[in-house]
């Protein structure tokens, strides 16, 4: 089956699905709870059981989620219910030991951002992924968003021409006061806002420009001990593309998360953020006419089965399947989450040493 | 049971939702952070036929319930409908403590309110991990600010009626709309971004006697799947239906709105957001004259 078959039979209406595929949700903290619902519903899949040793949460499916068995632990889920994938739900830290146990059964994973908590961790996933290639993704879900699919068709089209300067945000209000659980414990996250969100921002410029080659970061924690609130990078590209990547939980006046990117090329200038993408042309050329191009999310919108956290999401768990169908490769995989993640570790290394400039090595 | 308002005006933009941008969401919340700026508005609305207004479970529709309350021409014109919860708040809390966490805290809280009659329901619901008790505790607790106006109708936010959906989950449905009909005495209703699925899997459940607020509009916005499979849904499940995002985010302008939403069958009311009282003459003189709902 070929990919664009795959999206078809895991898109479509109920029937137009040739076979279904058995999945599994390990972890439902809220990714796993949205992750299990739009699975559910999608009629190529079906979802087996789920892992979740917190007892309100798996009670909760017990008593009212009719056919989905539930596990205390992703190990007797795998042997016992042989899924075809699983997605990885659970905090940073545990994704590349489940993973591995993921891939060693032949399951082929879907595992949340981030990909781990340090690169090296990841290493060894990439390693048992060349011995038993299954099918792999890593939940960057604004990939899938239509504004910044939009922007990057754009950007690809020749619009900006060479991109001389970009910025990167995120910014939600989160946190003004100390955080629990694990987004705020490093050994558990990996980290704070920059691993935790700033990464969506950090992976649309990877996905946009390609890997940066340097650059140097500083962190701030305020609310939290020992993870950032806020952090700054300065990225550069080589080759004449510099820019900067911002990220907070703990600013004013962001009611959900906001990611946005602005880009600044020879020809013009590209803004994207969830709502909308607009191009300004300063001069015609490659088919943009001068002036103004604004696409907003209203019309760019494209149905999805279900709707439940955002049609990206939808998107996202579809093109996974299809892959998995189509027994292709997904996009995101873990080679590329692995590429933002060494990124990331490297930013984190400057900023331990005073915002000192650090090079981050290509494959 | 209570019924649906024709023309409904929706409180997004006073709460800082902007399906537009987060930008102008963000300059309307500073605007609107002084409800008294909002009651000549809702009187306008009022004086154009305008009947019903949602109000999300945001902390501001509190402090707006108690303005309504001590306006008596306002309080005996309009009716209230309310959307719980307001679902930025828990994330936001379940990202900055835990989903688990949350949960008890807002326990907690129904706890605290024992005086109004919601404390013991919540300890036996935590105690027993009943799950239906304790969401009915949550429930209890959402609306306890609008006791004593006039509501008539309860729905559930869209990102849990489709997560029920999306999961299968019947009973939760089932068990809200018994708490909103039999405890409230209210109408109970479904908000859903998945029109055709929900729709569809409410029929099925045998979900008889609940409203959905659902988009319609012309160029399909937040219609899933998809604008045909939604109107279809629309006429072949036959539920009572409230259109919303009429304007996609105001991408359309009323007079359009309104010629698509006159050629649909099976629809109840309108519901549609206006920040200035010129915006609302346009959209609901529009909106009444295109659906030939006036007064």
């Amino acid at each position: 089956m070929s990919i664009e078959e795959g999206m078809l039979a895991c898109g479509g209406a109920p029937g137009q699905a040739s076979r279904r595929f058995r999945g599994a949700v390990i972890g439902l903290g809220k990714m796993g709870v949205l992750h299990g619902g739009i699975l559910r519903a999608l009629p190529s899949v079906e979802l087996c059981a789920v892992c979740e040793p917190e007892r309100t949460v798996a009670d909760f499916v017990r008593a009212f989620v009719p056919g989905v068995r539930v596990y205390k632990d992703h190990e007797t889920l795998l042997r016992e219910e042989h899924p075809d994938f699983a997605f990885i739900c659970t905090p940073p830290a545990s994704h590349v030991p489940i993973a591995l146990k993921c891939v060693e059964a032949g399951t082929a994973i879907f595992i949340e951002k981030p990909l781990t908590t340090d690169a090296s961790q990841a290493e060894t996933l990439l390693d048992a992924l060349r011995t038993n290639p299954v099918t792999n993704a890593v939940g960057f879900m604004k990939r899938y968003a239509d504004t910044f699919c939009r922007a990057r068709e754009m950007l690809k089209s020749g619009a900006l021409g060479q991109v001389i300067s970009c910025e990167a945000e995120t910014a939600v209000s989160q946190l003004f006061q100390r955080g629990s659980g694990w987004r705020y414990a490093a050994a558990e996250a990996g980290g704070g806002v920059l691993i935790g969100q700033g990464v969506h921002a950090l992976d649309l410029l990877c996905w946009f420009l390609g890997m940066p080659t340097s650059g140097n970061a500083r962190l701030r924690g305020f609310y939290s001990e020992g993870v950032e609130d806020f952090a700054w990078a300065l990225l550069d590209w080589g080759g004449g593309t510099t820019g900067c990547l911002r990220c907070s939980w703990s600013v004013d006046n962001r009611r959900m998360m906001e990611t946005s990117l602005t880009l600044t090329g020879e020809y013009g200038t590209l803004w994207v953020n969830d709502d909308a993408v607009k191009l300004f042309v300063r001069t015609s050329h490659h088919g943009w006419a001068r002036g103004w191009t604004v696409e907003n999310k209203p019309k760019l919108h494209r149905g999805v089965p279900i709707d439940i956290g955002g049609p990206e999401y939808t998107r996202q768990d579809q093109a996974f399947v299809a892959a998995v169908a189509g027994g292709e490769a997904a996009a995101p995989d873990v080679k590329a989450a692995h590429m933002v993640q060494r990124v990331v570790d490297r930013l984190y290394e400057s900023a331990r040493s005073n915002g000192a400039t650090v090079a981050f090595e290509a494959d | 049971m209570n019924s649906l308002d024709r023309l409904i005006l929706g409180h997004n933009q006073f709460f800082g939702v902007s399906h537009f941008s987060a930008e102008r969401g963000a300059e309307r919340d500073a605007y609107f952070e002084d409800v008294s700026r909002v009651l000549p508005l809702l009187r306008h609305a009022c004086s154009l036929g305008v009947r019903g207004l949602m109000l999300s479970t945001h902390e501001r529709a509190a402090r707006l319930a108690e303005a309504i309350r001590t306006d008596a021409a306002l309080a005996a014109t309009l009716h209230l409908h309310i959307l719980l919860p307001y679902m930025a708040k828990y994330v936001r809390a379940a990202n900055e403590k835990g989903a688990v966490r949350m949960v008890g805290d807002l326990l907690g809280q129904a706890g605290w309110a024992k005086g109004i009659g919601l404390g013991l329901k919540a300890g036996m619901g935590l105690l027993r991990k009943d799950q239906l008790s304790m969401m009915e505790a949550l429930i209890d607790l959402e609306l306890a600010p609008f006791r004593g106006l006039p509501v008539r109708s309860v729905f559930l936010h869209n990102a849990l009626t489709d997560l029920a959906v999306g999961w299968g989950a019947a009973e939760p449905l089932r068990a809200f709309v018994r708490h909103i009909r039999e405890r409230h005495g209210l109408q109970p209703g479904f908000c859903t971004l998945s029109g055709g699925a929900a729709m569809k899997f409410c029929r099925e459940a045998g979900l008889d006697g609940v409203v959905f607020m659902a988009s319609f509009n012309p160029i399909g916005f937040q219609m899933n799947p998809s604008r045909e499979a939604c109107e279809r849904a629309l006429v072949e499940y036959g539920f009572p239906t409230v259109a919303m995002s009429v304007l996609a985010a105001g991408q359309i302008r009323p007079a359009e709105a309104a010629a698509y939403l006159s050629g649909l069958r099976g629809l109840t009311s309108v519901i549609a957001g206006a920040s200035s009282a010129s915006h609302l003459e346009e959209t609901f003189g529009a909106l009444r004259c295109g659906l030939g709902w006036g007064e």
